[in-house]
């Protein structure tokens, strides 16, 4: 596993707690995943959230407990697996969300799913009710509803969206610019898992949380994004339903959206003051990992790219006083790996993952 | 460095020990204003860690209640 990028918090995993603008191993011996649904990275704030075969890892900052480590160690310097804190042996983790100083785990077993917070949520981030801290990992009560399996969750700056198998979301913390749908705007936060609307007839197969907007997107391509506000950065310009019908994957930064689609190429909306729209000489793309505002890109010819806002190395090194990287920029000569032994992308808060 | 974004002033966090509003940044760190800044006429908040800078949006009606905002008090849960 391969990072770089933000580090003051040793959220790369690096215990020099220096920003690296080259990808470097962490120093932490991992398992290796089974498989590539078998892994995946979520970083935020200045802590990361690292799932391997159903066991979670936390490195970063722990002052609020987000690392879901001890509360006498208020940073973890490098991958260290959780304690275990899930009601029964049978559930193994399937899910980490990492929101800017919250964590959320979801812990599955055959026949259900639960839902553990963690960390500092002064806006509802918790959704356990009017509290704003959780030092050790809490169980959010009353929810999935009963007889309904996690789809998929994520986790933004402010809030988190859990789509359930019925087609359903639902979602807690910062709604007042509609992440959490036109119902909640008038909400300064909620505090528990609300229900999140979208148009009628709309059913998402994926949900992504922006900072100010939240957004879905369906099997055939329709996408809606929930935002109320003066939309200064045109998150709800999103493309037409046919432009990205065949798409393999759709993800978000803070203020930008990107699609990716089964051609390779990209499509981005949003924000572009810091070159966040995917460059127009990037190659044929296989896979994406979108940050607070760049992105990590695997190509079709191997290579790793990154571009977008680089100010702290997480698009590599600095060319001269630019922080934003406008171009495909690669980053990644694989240390002796092939495309296929990739198995994995992530990006955070100016961190980058491999 | 030009401004990176405008943030009203609801969705800050204030700091009632260090006096200062806080707002999280792209990087992991936080920009921030302190409220003397703010009652001075200074609406830009800057993150120590980076070059970029967000504007503030509120009204001086917003900055009365700063020193009894009604932040609901942390309550630590632990198992």
């Amino acid at each position: 596993l391969f990072s770089f990028g933000s580090n003051a918090q040793c959220q790369l995993s690096h215990s020099s707690a220096e920003d690296v603008d080259v990808p470097t191993r962490v120093e932490v011996r991992l398992p290796s995943p089974v498989s590539v649904d078998d892994v995946s990275v979520s970083s935020n704030g200045n802590h990361t959230l690292l799932l391997i075969s159903g066991e979670v890892y936390a490195t970063g900052d722990n002052t609020f407990g987000q690392c879901l480590a001890s509360a006498s160690a208020r940073r973890v310097s490098m991958f260290r697996k959780i304690d275990p804190c899930f009601t029964a042996t049978s559930f193994r983790a399937s899910v980490v969300a990492a929101g800017w100083d919250f964590s959320v785990v979801i812990a599955s077993s055959s026949t259900q799913d639960e839902i553990y917070v963690a960390g500092h949520g002064p806006r509802g981030q918790l959704g356990i009710g009017e509290t704003t801290t959780a030092a050790t990992p809490q169980l959010i009560r009353n929810f999935p509803p009963r007889g309904r399996r996690v789809r998929q969750a994520c986790a933004g700056m402010g809030h988190t969206l859990v789509l359930l198998d019925d087609g359903n979301v639902y979602g807690w913390g910062q709604s007042r610019k509609g992440q959490l749908g036109p119902t909640n705007t008038s909400c300064a936060a909620c505090w528990a898992p609300t229900r999140v609307f979208f148009p009628d007839g709309f059913v998402p197969v994926k949900v992504v949380c922006g900072r100010e907007f939240s957004a879905g997107i369906d099997g055939a391509g329709r996408i809606v994004v929930l935002h109320s506000g003066t939309d200064r950065h045109g998150v709800l310009d999103v493309p037409s339903q046919e432009t990205v019908a065949e798409w393999t994957d759709f993800q978000c930064g803070w203020t930008t959206l990107h699609v990716l689609l089964s051609s390779g190429r990209m499509v981005s909306w949003g924000n572009n003051s810091h070159c966040q729209h995917v460059p127009k000489t990037a190659p044929p793309l296989l896979r994406i990992s979108c940050g607070s505002e760049h992105t990590v890109a695997l190509a079709r010819d191997g290579k790793i790219y990154a571009w977008g806002w680089g100010e702290h190395g997480n698009c590599g090194p600095r060319e001269d006083d630019q922080v934003n990287v406008g171009h495909a920029s690669p980053v990644f000569d694989g240390v002796g790996a092939k495309a296929d032994e990739i198995v994995y992308l992530g990006a955070g808060c100016a961190t980058s993952w491999i | 460095m030009s401004i990176y974004d405008q943030v009203e002033i609801e969705d800050m966090l204030f700091d009632t020990d260090l006096q200062i509003y806080t707002y999280p940044c792209p990087c992991g760190d936080k920009f921030q204003i302190s409220l003397l800044d703010l009652l001075d006429g200074s609406d830009v908040a800057v993150c120590p860690s980076c070059s970029l800078m967000i504007q503030v949006i509120f009204e001086p009606e917003d900055l009365e209640s700063a020193a009894t905002e009604s932040v609901l008090q942390p309550v630590a849960v632990s198992a």
